[in-house]
């Protein structure tokens, strides 16, 4: 009984207007392990014919996906994943969604029925992709790692268009679920010493400790399965920042992330005007700015919530006399 | 809505009075012993030894049971009296005390038998009728809960009560609290609501420039269409809403952190007079019945908090408070706001309920001055009434003997 937390991050609030993202050219986003397609807000993303996206899908789960194969400037490779430029190995399990090119570790305590999901039943040859020698990315607004591959493998091939990329979202494993997972502690002084910072996990999964297979009225899930961790350009890097990129980092942030402050932070250094219009489209302009300084309390505003009211008038006694 | 006590010693504890095992009066004297020292944890401890030695015992259970609600712990508490009242369920302050809980927590259908059950027993028992009219009057049936008040006053006069110096909290003008009410007007102006210090809160920030150092909660008022926003936008900033609640204006929130309780106070325009009013509202019951206050139109004014943060606030807030308190520059330590607003509408049944039952709870507790402003302004709306003039001249004698007392002994 997994949980994870992956929220729709922008539930717009009512009567605020909306913002138009405005900026050149499609956003690039790399995604090694199929993961933007599961993501929540993934219909909301792609219904702005905004992004130019590639998909490295080592285990070819979305293969046969027909609406996905319709989306413009979406390309899925198949059987292939980021690393050295050698062939790998995919260990192919009965559930198409725990196949990986780590080996899976089933540790003593797995439940029966994640054992069988996680059984390897083929290992099949799979092309691995330098990042730095994929043609035509010129520049990477958004990059996605999963765990269930070499993340550090796919970092190292990758140094040369890692200084073109704005966001970097590396899923971080907390269990031993595959052999030679990175882990936080890793990937934080590799991003670090390659001019990223560590913005904060934005989604993370939970596993429930509850008895399988049983029926509860409501669910608890607090042990961590993984989280995805947010890299930034450091501040430098992003003080150097153009306008253009700065304001496609800012539409992730914002669409995928629902980070509004990040976004709006990232707007105001350009615009000031757009960040107070896009904070005001969020929810964030209090009514209190919006209205008159004075207010006088009224009938329509505050009806009495009775009719035909029979009581004295008080206030028609004559001043000094005591109430 | 008023508190009223708990009977004072004067009702059966048990039908028949058994003593507690010699070991649980030693440890029900340590529990006492520690209450009074102020270290009411050490003495639940003490109670709970003492229940543990002598389980049937009636009068622990109800100790306990009494000591545990004191403590707001609702549920333990009923619990031993529940214990109690099945030992002896012929022992009136038990039944009165259990009734009274499950009236507190809205358990009316539970409370009704056991408080009837009481009067039967002790239909001579002001406390009784105290305790009934309130149940009553949580419930709505104001007229029934107003007769029982009045029973329960036309006993107390052949009950002689001790004049007693009130213990008044003087501390809560404490700067955390003023800061505690800044930051919550202001979080609240910022999610739309208009929200003004009012009442108490606007009376010391006015006169006084801070906080009244014997006021015990937070006033706030805003338009009534408002306070379901208001109660959303407190919850989210460490406000809990105080459960139980029986009237549907004002709502009672307690913030978690610092334990101070805010009531928000909705004000509604009248359509068809255009008059604004506010005041205690139950559900249910004919609008005149409720306790109202009329006032002019309110006007508020954008402001800046004293820590820098925008906020609502009266317009006239001079204006404000001469319509509510009259003379407000001189203070005055027996004003009560409930029955002695100026601009109350009339003497409704709601406030004559209040009135009725603060009188009592007043002398009981042994304030006589106060219990007798109370009757003076009762009897104000009602001057014909034999029952308040009996009472107000029984008050005045003992408030003139108290003073005589003080004056011989100084």
């Amino acid at each position: 009984m997994n949980t994870d937390s992956l929220e729709d991050t922008d539930p717009r609030p009512s009567g605020t207007p909306d913002f138009e993202w405005e900026y050149e050219g499609r956003i690039v986003v790399l995604d090694n392990g199929a993961r933007l397609p599961i993501m929540p807000a993934f219909d909301r993303l792609m219904a702005l014919n905004a992004f130019a996206v590639v998909v490295l899908d080592p285990a070819s789960i979305l293969h046969g996906n027909k609406n996905i194969k319709e989306l413009p400037e979406f390309q899925v490779f198949g059987h292939a994943t980021l690393g050295n430029g050698d062939d790998a190995v995919l260990y192919a399990c009965m559930d198409p969604l725990e196949s990986a090119t780590l080996e899976p570790v089933i540790p003593d305590d797995l439940p029966e029925r994640t054992r069988l999901r996680r059984k390897v039943i083929a290992e099949l040859p799979v092309s691995t992709l330098r990042l730095d020698a994929i043609e035509g990315l010129d520049y990477l607004d958004w990059l996605l790692l999963d765990d269930r591959n070499d993340i550090l493998s796919a970092l190292e091939h990758g140094t040369h268009a890692l200084t073109h990329t704005s966001l970097v979202d590396i899923r971080i494993p907390f269990r031993d679920a595959y052999a030679g997972q990175s882990r936080f502690l890793q990937a934080i002084p590799w991003m670090q010493a390659h001019s990223f910072t560590f913005h904060g996990f934005a989604n993370t999964g939970h596993k429930s400790l509850l008895p399988e297979g049983k029926f509860f009225a409501k669910n608890k899930a607090t042990r961590w399965e993984w989280a995805d961790a947010i890299f930034l350009p450091d501040a430098t890097r992003l003080a150097g920042m153009d306008r253009a990129c700065a304001t496609k980092l800012a539409c992730v942030a914002d669409l995928a992330y629902g980070m509004h402050d990040l976004a709006a932070e990232l707007l105001g250094r350009f615009d000031p005007e757009a960040a107070a219009r896009y904070l005001d489209a969020r929810g964030y302009i209090s009514p209190y700015f919006k209205e008159a300084d004075t207010f006088t309390l009224t009938a329509a505003q505050a009806p009495a919530p009775w009719k035909d009211l029979q009581v004295d008038d008080p206030l028609s006694r004559a001043e000094g006399e005591p109430a | 809505m008023s508190k009223h006590r708990a009977p004072r010693g004067k009702l059966a504890v048990t039908s028949t009075k058994p003593q507690p095992l010699p070991a649980a009066r030693k440890h029900l004297k340590e529990a006492e012993r520690l209450v009074a020292a102020g270290q009411p944890q050490a003495a639940t401890a003490q109670f709970q030894r003492a229940v543990n030695v002598d389980p049937t015992n009636v009068d622990l259970r109800y100790k306990f049971g009494k000591h545990l609600l004191a403590q707001h712990e609702q549920e333990l508490g009923i619990l031993q009296l529940e214990r109690a009242v099945r030992l002896d369920d012929r022992a009136v302050a038990p039944l009165l005390e259990l009734g009274q809980a499950y009236t507190a927590t809205n358990r009316f259908a539970d409370a009704k038998g056991l408080l009837e059950k009481a009067l039967e027993i002790a239909g001579k028992a002001s406390q009784a009728h105290l305790i009934y009219g309130t149940f009553l009057h949580k419930q709505g049936k104001l007229p029934d809960a107003a007769a029982h008040f009045r029973t329960a006053l036309a006993l107390m006069l052949d009950h002689p009560a001790e004049a007693a110096v009130p213990k008044r909290r003087q501390d809560f003008d404490k700067p955390e609290v003023e800061r505690l009410l800044w930051t919550t007007l202001s979080q609240l102006a910022l999610a739309g609501v208009h929200a003004f210090a009012a009442f108490g809160t606007l009376l010391g920030i006015v006169r006084e420039g801070a906080l009244l150092p014997f006021d015990k909660d937070l006033d706030l008022g805003l338009p009534h269409n408002e306070l379901d926003l208001a109660a959303r936008c407190l919850v989210a900033n460490g406000w809990g809403e105080v459960p139980h609640g029986f009237a549907v204006n004002p709502r009672s929130f307690l913030h978690l952190k610092l334990q101070v309780t805010i009531d928000v106070t909705g004000f509604a325009v009248d359509q068809q007079s255009g008059a604004t009013y506010e005041g205690i509202w139950i559900e249910g019951i004919p609008a005149e019945w409720n306790r109202l206050t009329r006032w002019d139109t309110i006007d508020l004014v954008k402001a800046t908090s004293p820590e820098g943060s925008p906020i609502w606030t009266l317009a006239d807030p001079e204006g404000w408070l001469r319509t509510l308190y009259g003379d407000w520059r001189t203070p005055d330590p027996d004003f009560d706001t409930i029955i002695a607003a100026r601009n109350l509408c009339g003497f409704s049944l709601m406030t004559q309920c209040y009135a009725l039952g603060r009188i009592y709870a007043r002398w009981e507790s042994g304030n006589l001055r106060k219990a007798l402003a109370a009757t003076r302004h009762s009897l104000r709306h009602l001057p014909d009434d034999e029952l308040l003039l009996k009472v107000e001249q029984r008050l005045s004698g003992m408030v003139t003997e108290s003073s005589r007392r003080q004056v011989s002994a100084a």
